[in-house]
């Protein structure tokens, strides 16, 4: 009995990170340092993400996915003087993570946010889930 | 949503479809840039218009020449603290500057091509300032050696080939004076007086924005069919419009002090690429090319379209948060 409720609570758990995440999503590549980086697009969620959070089929754990339940763009305006990323500039909050520039097959520039933990996000996606964060709470 | 007026032609014949992003047009193949965490918008809202200039005025010779805005902000910020003792290393790449500001240091300075430069990782000023930070009594070679390393790493996407870390422990603090010497001298190794050419654009035009009718003469301006190849603009404008919407106003034309003039203390600079009638809204519609890369991932307002990191905002509401139209005139 106990292991039965164990095992519901973890699907209910599962089944509701899924929800939370990816619906419909493509895998796409960018290059950053030299090196080719996969990540997962998500356009309804508005994610942008580095595949090696993707756990399971429908499991994402990493510093970069947990950045957005802490994401905030709160008392930030004062430090985007010269048309700073605000998505770039948030990254600067969260311990250990700094801004990257990775590069599409096409030359554009995308600014990322990378963590201790080798995950990476969108500066964008970080950004829409400040905003979001901010909006709740 | 607004309803159109199907019966008011007045505004869609005034306002002629432009996309010059479009095959043959002057941006068309122009990436979109990402600032990150510079402010730098001036940089590469001009730089943009500088190679669209290029490309559209010699296509052959000039296919492959695309100017670095990092390079060019960290060559224009040094040279200016050099001469006139304005830029201190906190606003260094951090403040944005004067509309118009890099098209006329292009205009003055040759450059290199950086068409090479592809590997950024947005952190030269912290690079930077590790250089800076080093101890003034630490011999000069060895900075300068350093600050070439950055230099080289940042754009040219060579790794270091000093031992780093070692250098760190050893150094300390040094005088920001020092640093900006460094940068310069770094930055003549990494781009030879031999390896630049002059860049043969003509002087911008800058106009300050007085009133909605005056961006729209700017606009319509800029945009002149009888200029070809036609040019793309840049705007001084207030950022928060792309996240407040069309019922935002950020800008106080009557402000005595041209920086409190956006109230959000949010001034961006961005190029305009296109134009269009959008009948849903019965609005005219600028393409705003943002510098924060291709994501539409952004809180942008629901009210505008983003396509590719590419913001559509109806003209009205762009006229009532812009200060500045800056545009290098084609020929008639």
């Amino acid at each position: 009995m106990r292991h039965l409720v164990i095992r519901m609570l973890l699907l209910v758990l599962i089944s509701f990170s899924s929800t939370l995440v990816y619906s419909n999503t493509s895998e796409i590549f960018y290059t950053v340092h030299g090196k080719k980086v996969a990540f997962i697009e998500d356009q309804e969620k508005r994610l942008l993400i580095s595949k090696n959070c993707q756990k399971a089929a429908h499991f994402y754990s990493c510093d970069a996915f947990n950045a957005l339940k802490k994401a905030s763009a709160r008392n930030m305006n004062y430090a985007l003087g010269g048309g700073k990323n605000p998505g770039a500039i948030e990254c600067l909050s969260f311990r250990g993570a700094k801004t990257l520039v990775g590069l599409d097959s096409s030359g554009n520039e995308w600014s990322l946010c990378a963590f201790e933990d080798g995950s990476l996000i969108d500066s964008g996606s970080l950004d829409y889930y400040g905003e979001k964060h901010d909006l709740r709470h | 949503m607004a309803i159109a007026d199907p019966l008011n032609v007045d505004t869609a014949s005034s306002c002629t479809p432009v996309d010059l992003e479009a095959p043959g047009g002057s941006m068309a193949g122009i990436p979109v840039g990402d600032q990150g965490k510079m402010g730098i918008c001036y940089a590469y809202s001009e730089t943009d218009l500088a190679n669209a200039y290029l490309k559209s005025h010699n296509p052959g010779k000039a296919k492959n020449v695309t100017i670095s805005p990092i390079f060019t902000a960290v060559e224009y910020e040094t040279k200016k603290r050099k001469d006139d003792k304005t830029t201190s290393p906190e606003t260094f790449l951090n403040t944005g500057g004067a509309s118009g500001s890099i098209l006329k240091y292009l205009k003055d300075n040759p450059a290199c091509n950086a068409s090479q430069m592809k590997s950024l990782s947005g952190d030269i000023r912290e690079k930077l300032e590790s250089v800076c930070k080093m101890k003034s009594s630490a011999p000069a070679q060895l900075k300068n050696e350093m600050a070439t390393c950055v230099i080289k790493e940042e754009f040219a996407g060579s790794k270091l080939d000093l031992p780093l870390k070692k250098i760190e422990e050893a150094l300390k603090c040094s005088s920001p004076d020092l640093c900006f010497e460094d940068a310069m001298q770094a930055l003549d190794q990494a781009c030879k007086a031999s390896d630049r050419k002059p860049i043969p654009i003509p002087d911008p035009t800058v106009v300050h924005v007085s009133s909605d009718d005056s961006f729209s003469r700017s606009v319509n301006d800029a945009f002149d069919p009888k200029r070809k190849p036609i040019q793309p603009f840049t705007i001084g404008y207030a950022a928060s419009l792309l996240k407040n919407g069309k019922n935002y106003v950020g800008l106080d034309r009557k402000a005595k002090d041209g920086s409190r003039a956006f109230k959000d203390n949010d001034g961006h600079e961005s190029v305009v690429d296109g134009r269009r009638f959008n009948p849903k809204t019965g609005k005219c519609e600028l393409r705003i090319k943002n510098s924060w890369g291709p994501s539409c991932n952004y809180d942008y307002s629901q009210d505008w379209e983003c396509e590719n990191g590419k913001i559509w905002v109806d003209q009205d509401t762009l006229a009532k948060n812009t200060d500045s139209v800056t545009y290098l005139k084609g020929d008639r």
